[in-house]
């Protein structure tokens, strides 16, 4: 297992809060397949093929779900928690579905975004929603806001709310900062998956259609959506507060397979694999060179396709930056690069889809990210 | 490095009252940090410990032109909700 990119708080687990500009490997990795790898801003969770959660990084609200606040620069396993089969990362929280669907929550809740409104501002111990039982499917958290798919395909939403990022209309209920039960969204069925951004949300349905809604500030949600409002506060963002499908004309009438959220810009996998971006692109998130166009105001308005990339199996999106996994087996990344994120030993942007050499002799066969730090397990 | 990345309200920080600090998340993991102090006279970028990035905070200086705790909105206005 390698990781690279932003270390603050050590969440590269290399034993070490170093940023690494090229992948190095962990020296310590848990016993066990490692079946999926995410991060928040500054930590990192690792699940095993038995179910076993792993966590290092940043701690200060206890999203390590260790029960203590100090940061680790090395991997240990979150004890007392049963096996899990989905983890996902908010800013600092954590989310984990369980065997058997139910949902468990750790970390900041300053926001409500444990959806646990018992917790004061933080927890370091994985504490179960009760409004929750055996029946979640799916989950995503943004920077201070969850969401979950039950197995009736209905979505719930809880956490900060200010930029519409929850879903529900307010217009009725009046103008809400934050919501600390989760809430079914309204009006949405047949939900399959989640993604969200930094303050935006996405669902998608089992028949391959697309809602977006919350923060529309760089068009992340395209500027064919009908609804869009201004926020309150004096800033005056954008913002769509009610799901929205998306025209799939769009995407050439192609069904969409699966979404993926930076924190200002969308990723989305059609059904023949094409890979289709949009939203802030200002430090190359989506790929798509952009030469000759009005430089100050660099967003992507409506889906574009990265042509560039073919056969990819696997697509993972950081705050600012993105990996691709193909399937023969490279990675490769594109985007934000200060920190070394996309691998190549460099510090400047990476403006298209470029493979990383380090990695080109391992047979990688799964990719994972955080803000910042990212991950790759070879077979 | 002028061009900021991001331009946040004051509302979306996040205060600490014993250091006296604004902060807000960057995108390489690390956080936008400034001082009351800072605030107070002025000042409007919020920097990053980690990295290069800089954010513009939009606040009303005149919410902080004394020492009035009072006027310090951030986190008891999030409990109320």
């Amino acid at each position: 297992m390698f990781s690279w990119g932003a270390n603050s708080y050590g969440q590269l687990g290399l034993g070490h809060q170093d940023d690494k500009s090229k992948p190095e490997k962990i020296l310590k990795i848990p016993d066990g397949k490692i079946v999926d790898v995410t991060g928040g801003g500054g930590h990192t969770l690792l699940l095993t093929d038995c179910g076993a959660i792993y966590s290092c990084g940043w701690n200060s609200k206890g999203q390590l779900g260790l029960g203590h606040t100090d940061n680790l620069s090395v991997f240990k396993r979150i004890d007392h928690l049963p096996p899990v089969i989905k983890v996902t990362c908010g800013w600092d929280f954590c989310l984990a579905i369980t065997e058997v669907g139910d949902l468990y929550a750790w970390g900041c809740n300053v926001f409500g975004q444990l959806g646990i409104p018992e917790i004061d501002s933080f927890t370091a111990i994985p504490t179960k929603i009760q409004i929750f039982s055996r029946n979640v499917t799916s989950i995503a958290a943004g920077l201070r806001h969850s969401l979950a798919v039950t197995n009736d395909g209905k979505l719930w939403s809880w956490g900060s709310a200010r930029k519409g990022q929850l879903g529900n209309d307010q217009s009725k209920t009046g103008y809400q900062l934050l919501q600390r039960v989760p809430k079914q969204v309204h009006k949405l069925e047949n939900i399959s998956s989640v993604s969200s951004g930094s303050y935006h949300s996405t669902a998608l349905t089992a028949c391959g259609n697309m809602y977006l809604w919350g923060s529309n500030k760089h068009n992340q949600l395209t500027n064919s959506v009908q609804g869009v409002v201004q926020s309150g506060g004096s800033s005056k963002e954008d913002i769509l507060p009610v799901p929205t499908k998306l025209n799939l004309e769009l995407f050439g009438g192609r069904q969409i397979l699966a979404v993926h959220s930076g924190w200002t810009h969308i990723l989305a996998i059609t059904h023949d694999s094409n890979v289709f971006g949009w939203g802030r692109n200002d430090y190359s998130q989506l790929g798509i060179s952009l030469t000759g166009n009005n430089c100050a105001k660099k967003d992507v308005t409506k889906p574009k396709e990265l042509v560039i990339l073919k056969d990819i199996k696997q697509i993972a999106c950081g705050s600012e930056h993105n990996l691709a996994l193909s399937d023969d087996n490279k990675v490769l990344a594109w985007g934000w690069n200060e920190h070394g994120s996309c691998g190549n030993g460099k510090e400047e942007n990476v403006l298209t889809p470029q493979v990383i050499d380090d990695l080109a002799k391992e047979k990688i066969r799964l990719i994972g990210i955080g803000a910042a730090h990212c991950f790759a397990v070879a077979s | 490095m002028s061009v900021y990345h991001d331009e946040i309200e004051i509302e979306d920080m996040e205060y600490d009252e014993e250091e006296e600090i604004y902060y807000y998340p960057c995108p390489c993991g690390d956080r936008f940090e400034i001082t009351k102090e800072d605030l107070q006279n002025g000042e409007d970028v919020a920097t990053c410990p980690s990295c290069s990035l800089i954010i513009k905070v939009i606040y009303d200086i005149d919410d902080f032109a004394n020492e009035d705790e009072e006027v310090i909105p951030s986190k008891r206005e999030l409990e109320k909700a």
